[in-house]
C-alpha cells in the first residue's frame, strides 16, 4: 500500500483528488491538509510516499512546506495548481509532477504512473536489524518484531518473549523503515502495524499480549490509516 | 554640374540661402507636425488597447477561472444540479468581464449582481458557509459605478471575514462600503490586485471626488469605504 497526503485549501479540489486516486487501489490517502502549516504536520505525522501539494495556501506556499521538510526521506511531490508559471520551480525542488487545474483522469493517471514507477525502483527499506550482543552480532528480521521501545540513545527491540538492544535513536530507526510496517504510536513507542490487535481509547493491544500506551494524537492517526 | 549640363538639365539655382531658409521652414514644420502627431495618436491607441487588455487580464484572473471550473469538475460528481448552478454563476461572471464598456460606468444594480455571483462561486469554492449582510437602499440600484468596482473590494474584503456590503446616498455621493470582521482567512490568498488599483481608478475618473478610506469597524473589523459622485444612469 502506498500512502497519499492531499494538501489543498478547497475542500472540493481535496475531494476531486481522491475520486482520481479511486481506480488506484494501492495508493491510499492517509491525510489531508488545508493549509500549510498544517500540512507540514500531517506530512512529518503520516510519513507517506507520495503528496498531492497546492502551491498556494493560505498561509505558507507548498515550496515553503517543502522547505520545512527535512531532506532524507521525502515523500514524491505532484504540485497540483491552477497556475502554470510555478513549473520551472516545481522541477527546480524535483517535484515528480506539476498539474494544471482542473485535471483530468488521464493526466492524473501517467502522473500516478510516473510515482508508482519511483517508489518501485527506490531503495528498500530496512528488512532486518543488526545485533551487537558481548559476544556476537547477530540479525533480527524486522517482520519478526512487535514494537519499538525508545530508550534515549538506544532502541529495545521487543519480539516474541525477548528483546534485543540497538544503537540508534526511535527517530532514525524509523526513518529507515518502511512507514507501512511501522507506526509511531508515543514519543516512546513505535508499532509493527502487523502485530497491532486492538486500539483502545489510549492504548494499543499487540499479538503478544502486552498493552503499550499511546498519544491521542497518534491513535486517531492510526485509526485513520486503518479506515476503509 | 558638368553632368547635369551634359544631361541638358541646366543649372540649378539656389538663391540666396537665408531666403530660403525662411520660405522653407513652414514646409518642414508642416512635415514634421504630421509624422509625429501620426506617431502620438498611435502610440495613444497602442497605449489605450494595452490598458484595455490588462483590465480584461484582471476581470478575468486566470487562476480564479482554473480554481473555480476545477471545483465545478469535483461537486458534478456530488451534486450535479450545484455543478451546474455554478457555471450559470461562472458564465455570468465571464459575461460581465468579457463585456465593452465604452463609458467605464454601470449602474450599481449590475455590479452587485457580480459580485453575488463571484461570492456564491467562492463559497463553493471555500465551503466556509460564507454568509453576506447585503443592505443596498432602495432606488439607488440605478446610480452609475465604474464597472468592476465591487468585485475587486469583496476580494480584498473576503480574505479578512466579509460581513456586510452596503449601499446608500450620501448628500451627492454614493457610498458604498464593506465590512469584515478582521480575521485571517487566507482564502483566496494575496492573489487579488487590492485597493491601490481601485483607488487610483476612482482618481482618475473623479479627481478628488472618488476616495477609498479604511476605519475600524465592531472592534476587530474594518470597513472599506468607497465614496463617488451620485449619478443616476441615463
Amino acid at each position: 500500500m502506498k500512502r497519499v497526503v492531499v494538501v489543498d485549501d478547497e475542500p472540493p479540489a481535496r475531494r476531486k483528488l481522491a475520486r482520481l486516486l479511486e481506480p488506484h487501489g494501492t495508493f491510499r490517502i492517509v491525510g489531508e491538509a488545508g493549509a500549510g502549516r498544517a500540512a507540514v504536520a500531517v506530512i512529518e505525522e503520516f510519513r507517506p510516499d507520495l503528496v498531492f501539494l497546492d502551491v498556494q495556501l493560505p498561509d505558507i506556499s507548498g515550496f515553503e512546506v517543502l522547505d520545512q521538510l527535512p531532506e532524507t526521506n521525502r515523500p514524491l511531490i505532484i504540485f497540483v495548481t491552477a497556475y502554470n508559471h510555478y513549473a520551472v520551480e516545481a522541477f527546480n525542488v524535483r517535484a515528480l509532477d506539476y498539474l494544471l487545474k482542473p485535471v483530468s483522469q488521464t493526466r492524473f493517471n501517467s502522473a500516478l504512473e510516473r510515482a508508482r514507477h519511483h517508489l518501485e525502483t527506490r531503495t528498500s527499506y530496512l528488512q532486518r536489524f543488526l545485533v551487537k550482543d558481548d559476544r556476537i552480532t547477530y540479525f533480527v528480521e524486522a517482520q519478526q518484531v512487535i514494537w519499538l521501545e525508545s530508550a534515549r540513545n538506544y532502541v529495545v527491540l521487543h519480539s516474541n518473549g525477548e528483546t534485543h538492544i540497538v544503537r540508534a535513536t526511535l527517530e532514525g530507526l524509523l526513518e529507515r523503515l518502511d512507514p507501512a510496517q511501522f507506526t509511531r504510536i508515543s514519543r516512546f513507542a513505535a508499532v509493527n502495524l502487523a502485530k497491532v490487535e486492538a486500539i483502545t481509547a489510549a492504548t494499543v493491544l499487540l499479538s503478544n499480549g502486552e498493552e503499550i500506551r499511546a498519544s491521542p494524537r497518534h491513535i486517531s492517526g492510526l485509526k485513520s490509516a486503518h479506515r476503509v | 554640374m558638368a553632368v547635369f549640363g551634359l544631361l541638358g538639365l541646366g543649372i540649378y539655382d539656389y538663391g540666396i540661402l537665408w531666403i530660403r531658409y525662411f520660405m522653407e521652414l513652414p514646409m518642414q514644420l508642416i512635415i514634421y507636425g504630421v509624422i509625429a502627431g501620426g506617431t502620438i495618436s498611435w502610440d495613444d491607441r497602442r497605449r489605450a488597447a494595452q490598458l484595455e487588455l490588462e483590465n480584461l487580464r484582471l476581470q478575468l484572473q486566470p487562476h480564479f477561472l482554473f480554481n473555480t471550473l476545477n471545483m465545478i469538475s469535483s461537486v458534478v460528481y456530488e451534486s450535479p444540479a450545484k455543478a451546474d448552478e455554478m457555471l450559470c454563476r461562472l458564465s455570468e461572471y465571464l459575461r460581465d468581464a468579457l463585456a465593452q464598456h465604452p463609458t467605464q460606468e454601470v449602474p450599481l444594480n449590475d455590479e452587485i449582481s457580480v459580485a453575488k455571483a463571484y461570492l456564491a462561486i467562492m463559497e463553493a469554492r471555500f465551503e466556509n458557509g460564507l454568509q453576506i449582510d447585503w443592505q443596498v437602499d432602495e432606488g439607488i440600484g440605478n446610480a452609475v459605478v465604474p464597472y468592476f468596482l465591487l468585485q475587486p473590494l469583496a476580494e480584498n474584503s473576503l480574505r479578512h471575514g466579509l460581513s456586510a456590503i452596503r449601499a446608500f446616498r450620501e448628500g451627492d455621493s454614493l457610498i458604498i462600503a464593506l465590512d469584515d470582521i478582521g480575521i485571517q482567512t487566507g482564502d483566496g490568498a494575496g492573489m487579488g490586485i487590492g485597493l491601490g488599483n481601485t483607488r487610483k481608478r476612482l482618481a482618475r475618473l473623479y479627481g478628488s471626488r472618488g476616495t477609498i478610506d479604511l476605519a475600524p469597524h465592531s472592534g476587530t473589523g474594518t470597513t472599506v469605504k468607497v465614496k463617488l459622485p451620485y449619478k443616476a444612469a441615463v
